[in-house]
């Protein structure tokens, strides 16, 4: 299951432009999150229940929370069925508050630029889009935790992301994180990433995928309800 | 890598606001509605996992009909035209 920690050069395009290639990426990584909760779901709501024990206490929400099982076990379905032979089912992303909040930045600094109609109200629409999608949670960590890492500190919130959730790939186009544009392993305190553009991780990790056969606009699909 | 599945990553309801940026109104809205689940300790006081709060987003918010709203908007726009206004073009 390779965990990925995206930078906005991928989740800015991915989320705003329906028929690039990232957005089929994020299609990829819409079935990686389906498939994500239907594998581990159960398994959290479980250990939800014996924290309660442990600690005396109570839990709700889950008769919902099931029931959602139940629908991202169908999407995925509808999904597979779509997406053609060779498209990984278990890439999935990591999210944490720092790399929504740099997102959100990213999308207020560019957004009406290329959006004229773009709306106060569309910025949580398109961070919600993202939130969705990154569904292992790295460990909470304050701004203070987080040490000079790069040459722009901007960027250092999002490497750490990647080290202390232990990410497989940082997939980023930034200068400061991907030197020489195409990859480069990073590492602190015992824990090591292995940073790389996006056009090096389709080349060398996913040149089996037919990215001319997905669609972008699956990824509305992937949140539907059943029918 | 992290997993949600041993031990669940709890956060209080300031954190969970926190984290999608929205109010604590909401998320005790949510709690109250059973829409999210959550654990209530003895002291009155919730803890949200969060793997499992990232997830019922698909379900607090219609995100395929919000998607396809903005994506006929932006039909025309492309990878490179984003990048470019993000001066990585």
């Amino acid at each position: 299951m390779p965990s990925v920690v995206i930078d906005t050069s991928i989740s800015l395009p991915a989320t705003l432009s329906p028929t690039g290639v990232r957005r089929r990426f994020w299609v990829v990584l819409a079935l990686g999150a389906l498939s994500y909760e239907v594998e581990h779901g159960r398994l959290e709501l479980d250990a939800l229940t014996a924290e309660a024990e442990q600690e005396g206490g109570g839990v709700g929400g889950v008769d919902n929370a099931l029931a959602r099982l139940e629908w991202a076990s169908d999407r995925r379905a509808a999904l597979l069925e779509r997406l053609p032979y060779g498209t990984p089912e278990d890439w999935v992303a990591i999210g944490s508050r720092p790399l929504f909040d740099e997102y959100e930045r990213k999308l207020r600094e560019i957004g009406t630029k290329l959006d004229p109609a773009l709306h106060e109200a569309d910025i949580p629409r398109l961070r919600r889009q993202l939130e969705a999608l990154c569904v292992i949670p790295a460990p909470l960590f304050q701004e203070a935790d987080v040490p000079v890492l790069t040459a722009d500190p901007k960027d250092d919130p999002i490497l750490y992301t990647a080290l202390v959730a232990a990410a497989d790939l940082l997939i980023s186009g930034d200068k400061h994180l991907v030197p020489d544009k195409q990859q480069e392993l990073w590492e602190h305190d015992g824990q090591t990433v292995l940073a790389l553009t996006f056009e090096t991780l389709l080349a060398d990790r996913l040149d089996e995928v037919d990215w001319d056969q997905i669609d972008g606009s699956w990824l509305a699909r992937a949140y539907d309800e059943p029918d | 890598m992290a997993t949600t599945a041993a031990r669940p990553q709890l956060l209080k309801v300031s954190e969970a606001a926190a984290l999608l940026k929205i109010s604590e109104r909401t998320v005790r809205r949510w709690i109250e509605a059973e829409s999210i689940p959550y654990l209530k300790l003895p002291s009155g006081s919730y803890r949200i996992p969060q793997g499992a709060l990232l997830a019922s987003l698909r379900g607090n918010y219609d995100l395929g009909a919000e998607l396809r709203v903005l994506d006929e908007r932006n039909a025309e726009l492309t990878d490179e035209q984003v990048l470019a206004a993000l001066g990585e073009g």
